[in-house]
């Protein structure tokens, strides 16, 4: 502000100047011509030592605006010659055409020089953008011509002419046009001609010098302040000369150059940010973006982000949810405001065919030379296959590292949902398990009310057979509806409705062991690359779950084993026993038995059946502790499963006959039946579940039914009924395990017997209370052997 | 009526034994231990040979395989408290001098009939 100030004040003085010294000269003009004439002479001299400052001042930064003062100070000095030449003739400005031809010249030659000089100056003026010089001098002009106008009549002054004066006035001429031709070519840049121009009009001016000379020296000694006036002028135009021939044309040249430089590395510049691997815009300082290359284009274009139309940049934002995000709401507006730059910020975008992109954003202010910010440089880059990679890869960590932390299965699925949801946001998420009949066994599940679970159970058996073409290559099923019509698949989702929906199947191998479920009524989008993230984990949280099935299963097998361990143990102990105990039983039965042979007595008789009853359940006792022992392998033999039944109930009736009991036989089904079993086993199985039988009738008239039924080609089932008391269904639940027994005496093996000898058979052993009383057991055995 | 050599240590099972096989009437001959079985069968000729298994000095086994070497023969019935005993008798290959096994305690009735049926 302050430098405008100095300027228009210098201006101002500028013009009262040059008004108080043009008007002061033709006041006394009209009193003393010849002081006058002095006195303009002594202008001229002063205005070219001016031209000599000024231009010996500007010879280090040249400036148009100098060149017009050159240009104005030519003009007065034309001027002044006018009027000197004028009043020395004594004429007035139109007479000299009439009288004296002489005088023509000069005078026409002056009023050329002052119009070009003129014109030149309004011309560089113009160029030079400042137009307070030329008002200035326009002002002057006209002062000094309303002068001229008020003088028409000058005193006159005898001269006598020579020819030194005549070529003085041939060389103004000469001296105009050349100036006229060097100001054209100047501002064509014709340099070299330029300079040849200025040369030769400092040697014009050389001439008149002389011309002048030598008018002096024929007695006209006033001249000699004329002569000074030429010297002058050679000074200024040598200096101009130098000046367009050393440093004008230098620094045009410099500019010339350094457009070419610039333009080359703008255009570089561009080149690099065409083919750069990574989008980059930049911003204005209202967040709108100027300029972007062709990657950040294609890392938006599919996206919800539309265009990048400028008029319609500002609606830019707009998400499928209809949340609009105008740029001043845009985290990189911080970088404009709070100068704050955004290092490796990662974004969500997603594209319109439902794709989850993560864009890595840096931004940094730009600033210009004075530190204040003029707008941003945002860096983007699509990393979102990295991004999921390494996501797959740390969930993976994460989810193995859950082994070690969780103790069970529960434990862990909560911990995977948690995972899971973490990543998605989704409000709805559960995890469900299925058993080997395809029922869900086990379900986790966070947001779901009941009638939602049971939606999702609903569309998970619906895709099974109907929705096939929705699935993914994965088996994946989603849905994204986000106008905001909940998706209504099933009665039960009615009430609720989803606006997107997920269902991800948990493989072990290629089995289907469960499934990830996921749920929004938000519009919050299900994209493709998320549910094939799912699709990648969903094996290894299924090796997971299978772990604690595996550890479950060991931790059940081991218990089998620590059971049989001991049962091994008590086996070598009761099998030593079981021997030495047979050897007397053997010699007491057949004691018994001859006394009875030889007492005849019916006293006697009832003692002794007592004693070989004792006898045989001794026997049965060992029979099944050394079984239980014993048993590991089957020895199969192809046999009529009829005989050995009969075998067996024949021996039954024989050791209980004393007991009063029904034994209904009801199995001729199997009478023909060749099966693979061995009869061994068989025949104690049997053997035990009757004894059970009769010793659960003791205190009634028995009932015992042994059947059997046809339940396919590969499998039989036996039958073993009778009208007991039952068991409790609390024992029911134990009556396999070893050892245990309600009975008063027993060794509690007889049913673990029993179920070992089906299981090595590959059979199935259920034993169930009837509705009125007693129990049935059925036992389901295969005709042919059974391989592993 | 059939000549019948027991050979046992236990001598209370032998008795009844002894009882009931004279009373379907057969008649019997006894050895307590392996050696005085070897001789008896040596000497004389039986119809059918008890023989326990597990006896002192001489067990059943080892009995059948002198028996084996000597190129004696006879019928001769296994009687054992200990099951599964048709292992032994194959390792020590003399199974085919063995007619049956009878596990103790057995069905004296059945095996009444099964020594008149040989």
């Amino acid at each position: 502000m302050e430098i405008v100030e100095i300027e228009k004040k210098r201006k101002i003085l500028e013009i009262f100047f040059v008004s108080v010294l043009i008007s002061c000269i033709s006041i006394i003009s009209i009193f003393h011509f010849r002081l006058f004439y002095f006195l303009s002479e002594i202008l001229n001299i002063i205005l070219s030592f001016i031209l000599f400052l000024s231009v010996r001042d500007v010879r280090k930064d040249v400036s148009l605006r100098y060149l017009t003062i050159i240009g104005f100070s030519y003009f007065y000095i034309s001027i002044i010659s006018i009027i000197s030449l004028a009043s020395l003739e004594g004429l007035d400005l139109t007479a000299g055409l009439n009288n004296y031809h002489l005088m023509q010249l000069p005078l026409a030659g002056s009023f050329i020089q002052a119009g070009s000089f003129l014109a030149a100056a309004f011309f560089i003026d113009k160029k030079a953008n400042s137009n307070f010089v030329f008002f200035t001098q326009t002002l002057c002009f006209f002062i000094i011509l309303s002068l001229i106008l008020s003088n028409i009549i000058f005193p006159v002054e005898n001269i006598n002419r020579s020819v030194p004066v005549l070529l003085c006035n041939i060389i103004e001429y000469f001296n105009c046009f050349l100036l006229i031709i060097a100001l054209f070519i100047f501002f064509k840049k014709r340099q070299f001609i330029g300079q040849f121009i200025f040369i030769i009009i400092s040697i014009s001016i050389v001439i008149s010098f002389f011309s002048d000379l030598f008018y002096v020296m024929d007695n006209n000694t006033e001249s000699i302040i004329c002569i000074a006036g030429q010297i002058f002028k050679i000074l200024p135009a040598y200096l101009v000369y130098k000046i367009v021939s050393e440093q004008k044309i230098e620094k045009i040249n410099k500019y010339e150059e350094i457009t070419k430089i610039l333009g080359e590395k703008e255009e570089m510049l561009r080149m690099i940010l065409k083919n750069l691997p990574i989008g980059v815009w930049i911003l204005n300082q209202k967040g709108e973006i100027v300029d972007s290359n062709p990657e950040s284009k294609s890392i938006w274009k599919d996206c919800s982000y539309i265009s990048y139309d400028l008029s319609n940049r500002r609606h830019n934002w707009m998400f499928d949810s209809g949340e609009r995000i105008i740029p001043s709401g845009w985290d990189i507006m911080k970088v404009i405001i709070e100068n704050e730059p955004i290092v490796n910020c990662n974004m969500e975008i997603f594209t319109k065919d439902g794709l989850l992109k993560i864009i890595l954003n840096t931004a940094v202010p730009l600033k210009n030379s004075e530190n204040q910010i003029i707008g941003a440089v945002v860096i983007i880059k699509n990393i979102t296959s990295r991004f999921m990679r390494e996501k797959r890869i740390e969930t993976s960590n994460i989810l193995f590292r859950l082994l070690e932390k969780c103790l069970t299965l529960r434990e862990y699925l909560n911990e995977a949902l948690n995972l899971i949801n973490q990543l998605g946001r989704f409000k709805y998420s559960g995890i469900h398990l299925l058993n080997k009949e395809n029922e869900i066994s086990y379900e986790s599940y966070t947001g779901f009310i009941e009638d939602q679970n049971n939606f999702i159970r609903k569309i998970k058996r619906h895709s099974d057979i109907e929705e096939i073409e929705y699935m993914t290559k994965g088996g994946s099923i989603y849905f994204n509806n986000l106008q905001n019509e909940k998706i209504v698949m099933d009665n039960s989702g009615k009430d609720i409705g989803f606006s997107s929906v997920a269902i991800i199947p948990i493989l072990y191998g290629s089995r289907i062991i469960g499934v990830i479920h996921l749920g929004d009524d938000k519009g919050l989008r299900i994209t493709s690359n998320f549910i094939e993230f799912l699709e990648d984990i969903s094996p290894i949280i299924g090796e997971g779950i299978n772990k604690y099935y595996m550890d479950e299963k060991i931790h059940r097998t081991q218990k089998e084993l620590e059971l049989a361990g001991r049962i091994s143990d008590i086996g070598t102990l009761t099998a030593t026993i079981a021997h030495e105990i047979r050897n007397p039983l053997a010699t007491i039965k057949m004691a018994a038995y001859n006394i009875r042979k030889k007492s005849q007595s019916p006293n006697i008789e009832k003692h002794i059946s007592n004693i070989e009853k004792k006898i045989s359940e001794s026997e049965q006792i060992i029979n099944n502790l050394l079984f239980y022992s014993r048993i590991n392998s089957v020895e199969y033999q192809e046999i009529r499963i009829y005989d050995i039944l009969n075998e067996s109930l024949d021996l039954i009736m024989e050791r209980f006959k004393s007991q009063d009991v029904d034994l209904i036989r009801n199995y001729n089904l199997l009478s023909d039946k060749i099966v693979e079993c061995d009869p061994v086993l068989i025949r104690e199985l049997i053997d035990n579940i009757l004894c059970n039988a009769y010793e659960s009738v003791t205190d009634k008239k028995g009932i015992i039914e042994i059947g059997s039924k046809y339940i396919n080609e590969t499998i039989y089932q036996i039958y073993i009924n009778d009208n007991g008391n039952g068991i409790d269904e609390e024992d029911l639940k134990r009556i396999y395990e070893p050892f245990f027994t309600n009975k008063k005496r027993g060794t509690g093996l007889g049913l673990c017997v029993c179920k070992q000898i089906v299981s090595l058979h590959k059979g199935e052993i259920q034993i169930e209370n009837n509705k009125n009383e007693g129990i049935t057991v059925n036992i389901f055995l295969p005709y042919k052997r059974i391989f592993e | 009526m059939k000549n019948i050599l027991i050979i046992d240590d236990d001598r209370e099972f032998v008795q009844e034994l002894e009882d009931i096989l004279k009373n379907a009437g057969h008649s019997v001959d006894i050895a307590f231990d392996g050696i005085n079985g070897f001789d008896l069968i040596k000497k004389g000729k039986y119809d059918l040979i008890l023989l326990d298994y597990k006896m002192d000095k001489i067990n059943g086994v080892e009995l059948l395989k002198k028996i084996k070497v000597n190129n004696l023969t006879g019928k001769i019935i296994i009687i054992s408290a200990t099951v599964n005993i048709e292992t032994c008798l194959e390792e020590a290959d003399v199974k085919d001098l063995v007619v049956t096994i009878c596990y103790k305690p057995f069905n004296i009735e059945n095996f009444l009939q099964k020594i008149t049926s040989i």
